[in-house]
């Protein structure tokens, strides 16, 4: 990867969100946070100052925002020391950005942004509330949660059960 | 592809089923993201989603996170066997061709004859081509023993392994050309060798070594060592030409003797290596030649242990070691030691040295010393630092002997402590310093008579306090 030329600002990458709306990190934040710009900047031999733009286009703005909001932070963190208080904080941090405000439609928005750009720290943070939210309830209480439709006639599930004697369903 | 459009793409051709369900519910997701949301769950649960929707029968059967987990609780024979049935059920019966990235056995306090039947399930992960592998036990089973043989996997990149029994053959590596990375934590180690071409970190904390002979460390490939707070015979590090970082902290082990610590020698039977004619057989460092390609290195001893001190018998050359960290135990004879080191270290930018109070105090012995002229090349450090609790004779001593034999200091920064000696070890508490700055060599310090009170050096002196351990 090329280095960046000495005397030049701080390069950005810049994601797009629905209605245009631009938002930018810096290129070393998304270089730590997503695996996509990490593998796109290898391939590309020199960019002088340019902005790398990341359209999500069919994203709104809110969960686009979020995902830089959430890069910004863990970039920063990393370069803390770790300890007890540093794992702490991040918890709370955690806990407030992914707070009531959060439903779930936006929840899943901001999935989706962020497995645009492989953003395995967000993914596993999501994934883990999602799994939060269903664990401990009952199938129908799972459904209503997470917005499934009962799709299987009793016939079906009569064989899933069977087939899956082994377990308590 | 540009960046751009892998981006939208990867979201719009992962779920064809979400179009044909439609809604905004979790169906928006593709199946992998519902995978990884199904590792978070304990697997019964991630089992029982089979009945949610047609979507959801079969997710659980290609999950490529495996996380078999007590929960915390403590199992008895009931629960072993419905563990077991349940483990062995789950393996069989998902999508084989469906490799299994992560597989995590953490289990707790399990009461019971039968045992769960963790050896199974570890060789069918490998055979998934899992690559990365994890078994925590909890310290009330202390004595599960790992089946001694040597586990096989092209795939497996990262081994962590906490309060298990390991003997035989089951830390030889060899193959499993792909592994990097190798954690043991509270484990008891009782065999010949660790072997592996292609581990590059190796993490050992708190294990319990073979007591009769000394465990081989065999990895030349290994980039990063952290070796803490080990019990029994130090192991033997053979050569490890790409090591650039090493931590060892010897406190707990077998090789301690009472005439280091300045009283007399405890070992029972005049077994002591120490003492006496009593060596390993074959004479060679322990650990300083393993260890001496390394561009960073943290020795930290207590007092009575003697492997860093008898190494030095035979020390090699550090050829590109650029940071040092020593503790009390270099400062033994006059820092005969440290000078030994030094004279080892050509290319040395920094020398830390952490000193404690409570440390017996005999480390520093009273004689007077004579300078002698030594081979050295015009040594130059450009950073020294010291840690200590007060600001006393030792620390006077470490500067007039270095200035004594002209090592040339560009910086010395003087940390003091505000723990306790027992934080120290533990690496907590917190650090006031002070910053010498200086261009030249320090002025000779006469080692007759009272130290001189730093205040009264030509040098300026700045305070600076350090809230955070550093």
């Amino acid at each position: 990867m090329a280095a960046a030329p000495s005397g030049s600002r701080t390069r950005m990458v810049t994601l797009i969100s629905k209605g245009g709306r631009n938002f930018k990190m810096p290129e070393a934040v998304a270089l730590v946070s997503s695996r996509s710009c990490r593998e796109a900047l290898d391939y590309i031999e020199y960019r002088g100052n340019n902005t790398m733009m990341i359209k999500l286009l069919d994203i709104d703005p809110k969960p686009v925002s979020m995902l830089v909001n959430f890069c910004n932070h863990m970039a920063a963190a990393a370069t803390s020391a770790a300890s007890d208080d540093a794992a702490q904080r991040m918890r709370e941090w955690e806990e407030r950005f992914l707070g009531d405000d959060v439903d779930q439609a936006l929840l899943y928005d901001l999935l989706s942004a962020a497995i645009s750009i492989q953003a395995d720290g967000l993914i596993d943070l999501v994934c883990k509330r999602v799994a939060h939210m269903i664990k401990g309830k009952t199938p129908q209480e799972i459904r209503t949660i997470l917005g499934i439709q009962d799709d299987l006639t009793p016939d079906q599930r009569d064989e899933i059960r069977t087939d899956n004697s082994w377990i308590d369903i | 592809m540009s960046l751009e459009q892998e981006a939208v793409s990867r979201r719009r051709n992962a779920t064809p089923e979400a179009i044909i369900g439609g809604g905004d519910g979790i169906d928006v997701l593709p199946d992998e993201i519902l995978q990884h949301v199904l590792s978070f769950l304990p697997v019964p649960e991630a089992v029982q989603t089979c009945v949610l929707a047609r979507r959801w029968q079969h997710l659980w059967k290609s999950m490529p996170v495996l996380r078999v987990t007590g929960e915390g609780w403590i199992l008895n024979r009931r629960g072993v066997r419905k563990l077991n049935k349940f483990v062995n059920h789950l393996l069989l019966l998902r999508d084989r061709t469906a490799p299994l990235h992560t597989c995590e056995v953490e289990l707790g306090t399990f009461r019971s004859q039968d045992d769960p039947q963790i050896n199974l399930w570890i060789r069918h992960a490998l055979l998934c081509q899992a690559q990365v592998l994890s078994v925590h036990l909890s310290r009330d089973n202390n004595s599960f023993d790992l089946e001694d043989l040597p586990l096989v996997s092209r795939h497996l990149t990262r081994l962590e392994l906490c309060n298990v029994m390991l003997n035989g053959n089951i830390l030889n590596f060899s193959r499993c050309p792909a592994l990097e990375e190798l954690w043991m934590r509270d484990c008891y180690i009782a065999l010949d060798v660790i072997l592996s071409q292609s581990v590059k970190r190796l993490t050992i904390l708190d294990c319990m070594f073979y007591q009769n002979a000394r465990t081989r460390i065999s990895i030349p490939s290994l980039v990063t060592l952290e070796f803490t707070e080990c019990w029994g015979r130090t192991p033997f590090l053979e050569s490890m030409p790409s090591l650039v970082t090493g931590s060892v902290k010897l406190t707990n082990c077998d090789d301690c003797c009472g005439k280091e610590a300045g009283s007399s020698c405890f070992n029972v039977s005049n077994t002591c290596e120490n003492c006496g004619a009593n060596n390993d057989g074959n004479g060679d460092c322990v650990l300083l030649n393993g260890l001496s390609e390394a561009k960073s290195l943290e020795l930290i001893a207590k007092p009575g242990v003697f492997i860093f001190r008898r190494d030095l018998m035979r020390c090699p050359t550090f050829s590109k070691l650029k940071t040092l960290l020593l503790n009390e135990w270099c400062m033994k004879t006059n820092l005969s030691a440290l000078i030994c080191l030094l004279q080892h270290t050509p290319v040395l930018d920094k020398l830390t040295i952490q000193l404690c109070e409570a440390i017996n105090s005999q480390m520093v012995t009273k004689e007077s010393y004579n300078p002698i002229e030594l081979p050295f090349a015009t040594k130059k450090l450009k950073v020294m630092e010291i840690k200590c609790e007060t600001i006393d004779e030792k620390v006077h001593k470490i500067l007039a002997v270095l200035d004594t034999y002209g090592i040339h200091i560009g910086q010395i920064n003087i940390h003091r402590s505000i723990g306790s000696s027992e934080d120290f070890f533990s690496g907590i508490g917190s650090w006031t310093s002070s910053t010498l700055e200086s261009e030249q060599a320090l002025p000779h310090i006469s080692g007759a008579g009272p130290p001189q009170p730093r205040s009264q050096s030509k040098l300026p002196l700045t305070e600076r306090s350090a809230s955070e351990h550093d």
